[in-house]
């Protein structure tokens, strides 16, 4: 049981800070500047990032675990893999809609936003080629979402200053965000030392 | 349906999905360090981006839109596994795998995925594929240069040629350069453009 936690811990930190999807790979750009734009959704974005991830995840082990022998394996990855994504947004919709139709209501302008994006399909792609145990699987999933929860908080609490009248007016928007972006980059890597 | 006239340039300049909006920034920036491997991005992408949002098109439309996303993803993990093997044929096999990430990635790239219903599909389908070619010639466009600049600045090389400049930066490859890179050239597009369209209302008053 210690090990299980250890390794579902060890896993998310990893996907938290160290292989921050959005700094360390670049992943899920649009849903980060879609995000800072519609701030009333940005909670239900990232917690529909949060979910995606940590689900499919359970399924891709499974994949990776019982398919990656194959000779085809490699290059049906991708759809394998949108085939999981696609059952689990589906899957979702069909419970919101049936049990809770107001959130459905709410949910479904972005839900697509939230499941279809390079974060979500990234992180289930760089799990697989780390490998690991199933409780890994499910801890890097869930730390990637997390992960992408913080790099949305950190453009959140700072769009107001990158949108304002003393960043020149052609870099206001998404150029300030792509250089701020890669500040926070540069002091995470020096911070990690990589 | 709408039948103004499209523009082959809304979608290299105006919209570009790279330095105008973004959309589709993160590929360039993780993968385009070099200018091999932004060919090879700009080979995937396009090719994956063309097809896809053409066999997606036949879809019928009465289709709920839930259901249609899931069929446009997957139509074009499809449509991956031909472009992979053709990029196979053309591209060492090192550098695809050194890329494998990003080249996946190309599968939910926001052309197929948002820009299909907002956009494309409101159009006649010859109009259309001018669009989509607008779209993907502007991603190439900005990767090929945003690859071209790292690899003159790591390491003063283009396409095995020499390129002196005063300046070596080591660490134009790495992810945050990226950003950097990126970020200042879409801000440097921006200030152009705006010039531009400034100029031509001038004249035309």
């Amino acid at each position: 049981m210690e090990t299980v936690f250890s390794r579902l811990l060890t896993a998310a930190l990893l996907g938290i800070f160290i292989e921050n999807a959005a700094f360390e790979r670049a992943l899920g750009i649009n849903v980060l500047l879609y995000a800072a734009r519609k701030k009333e959704n940005l909670l239900g974005i990232f917690v529909g990032v949060i979910y995606v991830t940590t689900l499919s995840s359970a399924f891709t082990c499974l994949i990776d675990r019982y398919l990656s022998d194959q000779a085809w394996y490699k290059m049906l990855l991708p759809f394998m893999y949108i085939f999981v994504i696609g059952a689990v947004y589906l899957a979702t919709l069909l419970a919101l809609w049936k049990f809770l139709p107001s959130v459905f209501r709410k949910v479904k302008k972005y839900v697509h936003v939230s499941v279809f994006n390079s974060a979500v399909l990234g992180a289930l792609f760089i799990q697989s080629q780390i490998g690991g145990t199933f409780a890994s699987y499910i801890g890097y999933g869930f730390g990637t979402g997390i992960g992408f929860l913080l790099a949305g908080y950190l453009l959140y609490a700072a769009e107001d200053r990158l949108n304002s009248s003393s960043v020149p007016a052609s870099f206001r928007g998404m150029p300030i965000t792509m250089i701020y972006i890669g500040v926070i980059s540069l002091a995470l890597s020096a911070f990690w030392g990589k | 349906m709408s039948k103004s006239p499209v523009k082959l340039k809304d979608g290299i300049i105006k919209q570009n999905v790279v330095l105008m909006s973004g959309l589709f920034a993160g590929p360039v920036i993780g993968a385009a360090t070099t200018w091999e491997r932004s060919l090879a991005l700009c080979f995937v992408f396009s090719l994956v981006t063309i097809l896809s949002v053409g066999l997606c098109r036949l879809l019928p439309k009465k289709i709920t839109f839930a259901v249609r996303i899931v069929l446009y993803a997957l139509i074009s993990t499809v449509v991956y596994i031909p472009v992979m093997l053709l990029a196979g044929l053309i591209f060492p096999s090192e550098l695809l795998d050194s890329i494998a990430l990003y080249l996946i990635l190309s599968v939910t790239n926001p052309l197929i995925m948002s820009k299909t219903e907002s956009r494309f599909f409101l159009r006649p389908n010859l109009m259309m594929y001018k669009d989509v070619l607008g779209f993907v010639l502007g991603f190439d466009l900005s990767c090929i240069l945003v690859g071209s600049i790292r690899d003159i600045f790591t390491d003063q090389m283009i396409a095995n040629m020499i390129v002196k400049i005063p300046l070596q930066l080591p660490a134009m490859d790495k992810m945050y350069c990226g950003f950097i890179l990126v970020g200042i050239l879409a801000g440097l597009s921006r200030f152009i453009y705006t010039k531009i369209v400034k100029k031509k209302h001038k004249k035309a008053n």
